[in-house]
């Protein structure tokens, strides 16, 4: 039943991206070994004398011990021990008809110099650099030829001169210097036409070093962006992890194009290999956080192993950090390979997430790539062979960025949706809010109501009721004067009308209210023996004054005006209104009742018990009431426009 | 109106309290300027008496055993009598008295009134008159009001009657502070209440064709 899992989670998707990966490395294949076309034969010099020597000049090379090899020479340096070798190629004019320059030495100086042209001594495959003499001539060298010496492993190297240079037999010395003998050789040698090899000379530099370096660069500018990106977002340390394995990972990738290594070669043998392995552990740590899941332990275990098994690099003898690198170091590094793919392979088993997939193929590529540098370092595959690990550092940043790209948009698409969604909810409460507020205003308005009712009723009660009762009460004790019986019954209608008068929405309108009390008292007004003096003038609406409020004022009113008809013997009555500002800019609006009748003092206990009554109703609606004893009596009531901010 | 001091107003009350009925036809036979035209207690009575001769002043409570009395009011303005009709009302009653007028009605009578304000306000009616209240007046301000897309609207002098009224001033008391005789002041009052009526029947039938009634 382990069959059909694997099948299944091979579907279509995964299948094209395996296929395309494999596509890749086939690619990756084919340009590093067979892109390049194969110079032309006549152009290769196939055998050569070598000598082991590290004398600096052809002319001092001691020729007694020379041996003929063939050319390429792969394994001389190391047969003979020795890093410095002198290779001696002895040419005849060949009669190639494509030479242009193949004219007899005995041609004129001229002739000569018409035909002349560029040729060139081409040397695509050298373990790390060379010194080229013709016929004794200097022609050139790859850099350094001393400590240190300029690697050329990558670089090929074209050693230019005038074909007016030949003689009929000529002597090409190349003088071959190198770090470790096992891995110093002298490639294919090739000698001809400038222009050809020249092309053939950039195609390969472009190849091996050019697209390298290009590689290399790209994952340092991958590398800066996504530590910009950690800076910003420091809770997300997968960021960082990328950020640092890459930088490791290109200061490593740089050895395939740094001919002139900064620091001592030592040094520079052991950060190599140690850069790639904590660049690996690197590796580890992202994909550990990009996953989320983990065992810490694990992690730390990993850590103090790499940690622990780079502590021999400390021994700085070349023999033994190359061996060490490439016979220890880098199978254990490959171990931690091993362990992540078990790691994505288990979690892509539990949440068959597809970047697991891409992750896992990216895996493969390093270690395809990997494997064959490491062969290569380890002399499995021909020492000569290219190097092919940028091309899994290619693979793998496309990858990690198409991945990083794909979270990015996705928690962008995250954001909106819940940004849309949190639109959607406070659109919602605040629909819900206004409802809410609605029915607090319905609720209130009820309570207003219910309390004007209450207060309404209380002062029938009082009022209304009282008199009623009061009317009965005297009709028990014995017989009642009709005349009284119906002025009782008069004054409780008048009470009744002005309670409802008040209740008349309009009515809050004072000065509408004062006619409704003018119009009401009219029979009491025309049979008084006095004058009425109308001067009413509209008020500004009081806020929130309700018919409690409008009630107790007219009573207030009403009171005055009794008062005045029944008790100054006045002959003139003025009811007249005005607005004013007072302290504090409050707005009053003020209603006057004044009379040219005797004054209060004159009978103080009764109207002293109306006046108490109006001042407590004044108290009740916030007004102020005063009392202007002069020429009769005045009574003045003030009340407050303005809202007051308790009230709000 | 025809009215000269020989020939008395007739009068005519639709009332089904028999107490108030009994009252008001007691004020009008106690008075001679007055006639006792008819007195019945419903709808249907009150159509035929109509039918048979129009009264010069037409009394109704609004609320009868049969029907409403606006029926009659409306009755008497379509047919084109040369009838003043008055609602007979409570106290506080604003709401009905307005409709009363707008159904062509052109004053009222309160049923707890003195009764030489009932004789008053009847011969008044019957001279032209109109009588209105401080409420009535702020009630109708607020109808009339500028803003509103009316078919009659008011004049400058009729507003300004308006405004005098609802602040309490009487009718006599206008005519003196704006210079003009006391009819000329009821027959604003009249014109305002006519332009009510005109009004709110355009309102009717705005609300009935609204309800795709016509």
């Amino acid at each position: 039943m382990q069959l059909p899992s694997v099948f299944n989670a091979l579907n279509y998707r995964h299948l094209v991206w395996w296929v395309v990966f494999a596509a890749y490395v086939f690619t990756s294949y084919y340009i590093s070994h067979s892109w390049i076309p194969d110079l032309h034969n006549n152009y290769e010099v196939t055998s050569a004398y070598v000598i082991a020597s590290d004398v600096a000049r052809p002319e001092l090379v001691e020729t007694t011990k020379k041996e003929l090899v063939n050319l390429p020479d792969w394994n001389s340096a190391d047969s003979m021990n020795t890093t410095s070798l002198w290779y001696l190629l002895p040419i005849q004019r060949t009669s190639d008809t494509s030479d242009t320059s193949d004219t007899s030495d005995t041609s004129d100086t001229s002739d000569t110099s018409d035909t002349s042209v560029k040729q060139a001594i081409y040397l695509p495959k050298i373990s790390q650099n060379v010194e080229v003499f013709l016929n004794g001539k200097w022609l050139g060298n790859g850099g350094n030829m001393e400590e240190p010496i300029t690697r050329n492993r990558n670089n090929s190297l074209l050693f230019s001169f005038d074909s007016s240079w030949l003689r009929a037999k000529n002597t090409i010395a190349i003088h071959l210097v190198g770090q470790y003998n096992s891995r110093t050789y002298l490639g294919e040698v090739y000698i001809g036409s400038y222009d050809q090899l020249k092309n053939h000379a950039e195609l390969n530099n472009y190849l091996r070093i050019d697209l390298a370096a290009t590689i290399t660069l790209c994952m340092l500018l991958t590398s800066i962006l996504v530590s910009v990106l950690w800076i910003m977002r420091q809770s997300d340390t997968h960021y960082l992890c990328y950020g640092v394995f890459s930088v490791l990972w290109a200061f490593h990738d740089s050895n395939h194009f740094v001919r002139n290594i900064p620091i001592p070669l030592n040094l520079w043998e052991t950060l190599m290999p140690l850069s790639f392995g904590i660049a690996m552990l690197g590796i580890a740590f992202f994909l550990h956080r990009t996953i989320g899941t983990y065992s810490k332990k694990i992690e730390s275990f990993l850590t103090k192993a790499v940690f622990l098994f780079a502590i021999p690099f400390c021994y700085q003898d070349l023999d033994w950090i190359l061996f060490y690198a490439y016979q220890i170091w880098m199978p254990m590094i490959t171990i931690l390979g091993v362990y992540l793919f078990y790691f994505l392979y288990d979690v892509y088993k539990k949440t068959h997430e597809d970047h697991l997939i891409l992750l896992l193929i990216s895996g493969c590529s390093i270690m395809i790539f990997g494997m064959n540098d490491l062969f290569l370092a380890l002399g499995y595959i021909p020492k000569q062979s290219p190097y092919m690990m940028h091309f899994a550092v290619l693979f793998t940043v496309i990858t990690i960025i198409i991945i990083l790209i794909n979270r990015f948009v996705q928690s962008m698409n995250v954001v909106e949706h819940y940004n849309q969604e949190l639109q959607h909810e406070i659109r919602r409460k605040t629909d819900e809010m206004g409802r809410t507020y609605r029915q607090v205003q319905q609720l209130m308005r009820k309570y207003t109501v219910a309390e004007e009712r209450q207060r309404i009723m209380r002062d029938i009660h009082d009022g209304i009721g009282g008199q009623l009762v009061a009317t009965l009460v005297s009709m028990d004790a014995g017989p009642v004067n009709q005349e009284h019986l119906k002025s009782n019954l008069k004054a409780a209608l008048q009470d009744l009308r002005m309670v409802i008068d008040s209740l008349d929405y309009e009515a809050e309108d004072l000065s509408t209210l004062l006619g409704m009390l003018r119009m009401r008292l009219s029979s009491q007004l025309s049979n008084a023996n006095l004058k009425l003096h109308w001067q009413v003038d509209d008020l500004p609406r009081i806020d929130n004054f309700g018919p409690a409020n409008v009630l107790n004022t007219m009573r207030i009113i009403q009171e005055a005006i009794t008062n005045a008809i029944k008790h100054s013997g006045a002959k003139n009555l003025t009811i007249s209104t005005s607005e004013f500002t007072g302290d504090e800019q409050i707005q009053y609006a003020r209603i006057e009742v004044a009379d040219d009748g005797i004054g209060i003092a004159a009978d103080s206990n009764r109207e002293g018990r109306g006046l108490l009554n109006m001042l407590k109703r004044a108290d009740v609606i916030g007004a102020k009431l005063s009392l202007l004893n002069e020429k009769g009596t005045t009574i003045r009531l003030d009340l407050p426009i303005d809202k007051q901010p308790d009230t709000l | 109106m025809n009215i000269t001091d020989i020939q008395a107003i007739s009068v005519m009350i639709v009332e089904d309290d028999p107490i108030i009925l009994d009252r008001l036809s007691s004020v009008v036979q106690n008075n001679e300027r007055l006639e006792l035209h008819a007195s019945v207690s419903t709808v249907a009575s009150a159509k035929a008496c109509l039918s048979n001769s129009p009264p010069n002043v037409l009394l109704v409570d609004l609320d009868l055993p049969d029907g409403n009395g606006l029926e009659l009011i409306q009755l008497v303005h379509k047919l084109n009598f040369d009838t003043a009709t008055m609602v007979i009302s409570v106290f506080g009653d604003e709401w009905h008295i307005l409709k009363a007028i707008a159904a062509g009605a052109s004053g009222y009578l309160l049923k707890d009134d003195e009764s030489i304000q009932i004789e008053t306000a009847i011969i008044d009616l019957a001279g032209g008159g109109a009588p209105i209240s401080p409420s009535i007046a702020r009630h109708l301000m607020k109808h009339f009001r500028p803003e509103e897309q009316l078919l009659e609207k008011l004049t400058k002098r009729e507003r300004q009657v308006l405004q005098k009224v609802a602040k309490g001033y009487t009718t006599q008391e206008i005519a003196e502070m704006e210079g003009l005789s006391y009819h000329t002041v009821a027959t604003h009052v009249k014109n305002i209440y006519r332009k009510l009526s005109v009004n709110s029947r355009a309102e009717a039938v705005f609300e009935a064709l609204k309800m795709n009634l016509i």
